[in-house]
């Protein structure tokens, strides 16, 4: 992959749009998924495919079919994510937005690393399940996660929104009603390594208070902003989960990978087609950071690309 | 794709693979506060399920003695060790206890969760989730995600459903097609492997790595030590100092890894490949 800065201005405009209609995709592809029992990937990649509003209208099959010739040049080897990893360095550097490289033992291997502060809201009592009890367990399928502002959404009305006002649960209809949260700072961790298995970046974080309590998976859910929470909470295969970090073995969040290529394909084949090199880590960070309350600033895309790699430039 | 009958032989190492079990005792940590005192619980353990998985009698049997308000989430613990319930229980064995006598003595905690060391279980959707990934995962690497793509979401509940209740032909009916590959092919696309080493910081090796040389050569187990881990492997002429397991045996180094990866891979599909030192007795 060339690297190139100008398309993430393009991603970043095309996702601030994207996320109006994101929602009203979630909110209908929600219904569905409750009705039908989905347990795969299909409809989660709707999220991110509505977010460039051209590719709605174009043929774009969810599952992953092997057309040779495409998928040769959407596909993201070792070596090439590290000299996107390489140039973003760079640019970050520039830009002093905190990103470094970690090495695994003078080897060539190794992630890229970031932290940062983030004031939010987290909900300490969070799910609800059908007992009406509250507990740290998963969220099941017919229960709603309260939002960042503690509006409960019932599931069976999805267009009813009902404002909280007391702190007692009702368990008769589902709603849940909790109390509203406290702003608090805390600490993210972002690493962005590579799969092999899928030859794609993977994004793994953990987040902790500032007196390094880890934060359980409800409360990183609580933060994640509701327009990809609803989508991403019913895809069990294709959401953020709890793993083991494959280089440090400690219990990291992470954005699983598998539908990475599909969301990257139309971006990369479009800038095949206007001849416009593409950095894939710093696009595809574009996307998927702001999920997990990581933002790219737009000024990536006014440097100047290292001139050490490109050499279809013509300054 | 073109199926693979398996030799008859073979599919007796499936069998063999996927009823193995290891004799464990359960003892309730002696800083857990109890109404009187906790007897150990003894069970027999699979190799290819999971702690979380295969435990509620353990967890049952505890809270028998305990009050509700001293019970927090279950874990498990070896010698000190916290025990990683998303490892099969055949590789924590092999991995921490293998040349240890039976059975197997493994700690039991309900709070104090090190939650620095160990995922939350809270339930057995996650050990779905978990392990269905793991087969995704190791589609990629074999079929590019073709055959489990194409697999319907009931196929998906079969394999994990199998797994859950212990029903070996309901799961392989749906496995053996994870199996295939174009004859031409001579193989996967690469092999799904994961090398462990309790002296190593990194808590595993995982890489890509073809069953089938490009000039046609059958590549061994030997030669994917060799790549991956040559430390494992002794020098010529010195003592063996470290042992290559997988389920509790030492394969051959000649055996083919493509073979291996048929037969001895685990449910996920995964080939969990254990590095421990060699006993010295």
């Amino acid at each position: 992959m060339e690297p190139q800065g100008g398309s993430s201005a393009t991603l970043t405009a095309i996702q601030h749009h994207g996320r109006r209609r994101g929602r009203k995709c979630c909110s209908t592809a929600l219904r569905r998924s409750q009705q039908s029992e989905q347990v795969s990937c299909e409809l989660s990649a709707g999220v991110f495919l509505s977010q460039y509003p051209r590719i709605l209208h174009s043929p774009v099959r969810h599952k992953m079919t092997s057309t040779t010739s495409h998928m040769s040049s959407c596909v993201l080897d070792e070596q090439n994510f590290y000299r996107c990893c390489c140039l973003l360095l760079q640019q970050s550097e520039q830009l002093n937005d905190g990103w470094s490289w970690e090495a695994v033992q003078d080897s060539e291997e190794g992630y890229l690393r970031k932290t940062t502060l983030r004031s939010v809201v987290i909900n300490s009592s969070t799910v609800w399940d059908l007992e009406g009890s509250s507990s740290e367990s998963e969220p099941s399928d017919q229960q709603a996660q309260e939002s960042e502002q503690s509006v409960p959404v019932a599931l069976d009305e999805p267009d009813t929104m009902e404002d909280d006002t007391d702190d007692d649960d009702d368990e008769d209809d589902g709603v849940c009603a909790v109390s509203k949260g406290n702003s608090k700072v805390l600490q993210y961790e972002y690493h962005i390594m590579y799969s092999c298995s899928y030859s794609t970046p993977v994004l793994y974080f953990r987040a902790s208070t500032l007196q390094g309590r880890s934060l359980s998976l409800e409360e990183v859910w609580s933060s994640v902003h509701p327009n990809f929470r609803l989508r991403l909470q019913n895809s069990p295969l294709n959401t953020i989960s709890l793993q083991e970090h494959p280089l440090l073995g400690q219990p990291f969040f992470m954005l699983h990978p598998c539908r990475t290529e599909e969301f990257m394909r139309p971006v990369l084949l479009a800038a095949q087609e206007q001849h416009r090199p593409v950095n894939y880590v710093l696009s595809w960070l574009s996307v998927v950071g702001p999920v997990v309350g990581l933002d790219v600033t737009l000024r990536y895309s006014q440097l100047h690309p290292a001139a050490s790699i490109s050499s279809t430039e013509s300054d | 794709m073109i199926l693979e009958t398996f030799m008859a032989d073979d599919k007796d190492v499936l069998r063999d693979v996927w009823f193995g079990r290891i004799p464990t005792s359960f003892t309730l940590n002696q800083d857990e506060v109890t109404e009187r005192e906790a007897e150990p619980y003894y069970l027999l353990l699979p190799r290819v399920s999971y702690l979380t998985l295969v435990t509620d009698k353990v967890k049952k049997h505890f809270l028998k003695v305990m009050r509700a308000e001293d019970v927090e989430e279950m874990w498990f613990e070896y010698e000190g060790t916290p025990l990683k319930w998303h490892y099969p229980i055949g590789v924590l064995f092999d991995l921490h206890a293998s040349n240890t006598v039976l059975p197997w003595s493994i700690t039991v905690h309900f709070k104090n969760f090190p939650d620095s060391d160990l995922l939350h279980c809270p339930s057995s959707s996650v050990v779905e989730a978990h392990f269905m990934s793991s087969i995704k995962e190791a589609d990629a690497l074999k079929h590019k995600s073709q055959v489990v793509n194409d697999m319907q979401k009931k196929d998906h509940k079969q394999l994990w459903m199998g797994l859950q209740n212990d029903k070996f032909d309901q799961f392989w009916a749906m496995n053996r097609k994870l199996m295939e590959y174009p004859t031409e092919e001579g193989g996967f696309r690469y092999i799904p492997f994961r090398i462990y080493q309790t002296m190593s910081d990194r808590p595993f090796i995982q890489r890509l790595f073809r069953p089938v040389s490009p000039e046609g050569n059958v590549h061994t187990l030997g030669d994917l030590m060799k790549e991956m881990d040559p430390a494992a492997l002794p020098n010529d002429g010195e003592p063996k100092r470290y042992q290559v397991v997988i389920h509790g045996i030492e394969p051959l180094l000649e055996t083919p890894l493509q073979w291996l990866s048929e037969h001895l891979s685990h449910p996920d599909n995964f080939l969990h490949i254990c590095v421990i030192p060699t006993p010295t007795d």
